[in-house]
């Protein structure tokens, strides 16, 4: 499923060469960092989500 | 600041006009309803750069319809093209969107106004609660507004993190992953605006429109260049 997904996204870009030739290998710092960034990028979802849903209950003053 | 919502109008539409290049160039509905997004997002900020110029309840109309509704919901629809292949759940979202965008254009067109005048100094978003009347129609609008804004920033920032999570995961495309990093922290930026703006902070609320659409910019542009070299392990 994730493999179909991806292969149509990078079909989607028209990417030439395969998807073997496109890998990366992470710095140590990235390593730790995109997982960070992920997580920290979730929460804030997370939260937007929340606090929009608590608006449509009329729970929360609206934000939009 | 306010000349920031001219800088996020520049961008905007910059970036409105790159995308549609790409799907001029290579087709694909995704890019297509991200250039009507953005056309949305661009005008939500130039109806926001001329609201702070003169009074007009016109604008002020076009600028809740465009900036505060449909937006985020365009823009997730493109992604829910890209990531939804299957069937045609993508166009019949599509064409629910398209119904809901009309009805919405109805009804922020049939909203009475008090008689309360717009005060040029304060932000729209801050003060057009004042000038619609808050009752009837308004309470109408309230909850599609919230609707269409849950539907978009879910579909937009939660495909930008998955897609970047899977890039990750399989350590492929670095830059499609850093592009789509940068897309999600873009989106969000303008949906934590309304928090701002609540906090007083109405120059932070222009920040994070601008903020929004310079990330996702550049997330776009990283997105789709092509990456000839992998990155050096180290």
């Amino acid at each position: 499923m994730n493999t179909r997904y991806t292969d149509s996204l990078i079909m989607e870009y028209n990417m030439p060469g395969s998807r073997q030739s496109k890998r990366f290998s992470p710095s140590v710092l990235t390593e730790k960092i995109i997982p960070v960034l992920l997580v920290i990028l979730v929460l804030t979802l997370l939260a937007v989500v929340i606090i929009l849903a608590l608006a449509l209950l009329g729970i929360f003053p609206s934000v939009v | 600041m306010t000349y920031i919502p001219y800088l996020s109008t520049i961008v905007t539409f910059a970036f409105a006009v790159a995308v549609f290049n790409r799907y001029r160039q290579r087709g694909g509905v995704h890019l297509l309803l991200w250039a009507i997004g953005l056309i949305f997002y661009g005008l939500g900020t130039l109806t926001e750069s001329i609201l702070s110029l003169t009074p007009s309840i016109f604008l002020l109309r076009i600028w809740y319809l465009t900036g505060a509704m449909l937006t985020a919901a365009w823009l997730g629809m493109g992604t829910v093209h890209l990531l939804v292949r299957k069937g045609n759940t993508a166009q019949i979202l599509t064409w629910i969107l398209a119904a809901v965008s009309v009805l919405a254009l109805i009804l922020v067109f049939l909203v009475p106004t008090t008689s309360a005048s717009y005060d040029i100094t304060r932000p729209a978003s801050e003060q057009y609660r004042e000038i619609f009347i808050s009752s009837g129609f308004l309470s109408y609008l309230l909850a599609p507004t919230i609707i269409l804004n849950l539907y978009g920033t879910i579909t937009l920032v939660g495909g930008a993190i998955y897609s970047a999570f899977l890039f990750w995961r399989k350590r492929i495309l670095v830059n499609r992953m850093f592009g789509n990093i940068l897309i999600a922290a873009g989106a969000l930026s303008p949906a934590m605006g309304g928090t701002f703006l609540r906090a007083g902070l109405t120059d932070m609320l222009y920040l994070s429109e601008f903020v929004g659409a310079v990330l996702m910019f550049i997330g776009f542009m990283m997105a789709t260049s092509t990456q000839s070299e992998p990155l050096p392990a180290t």
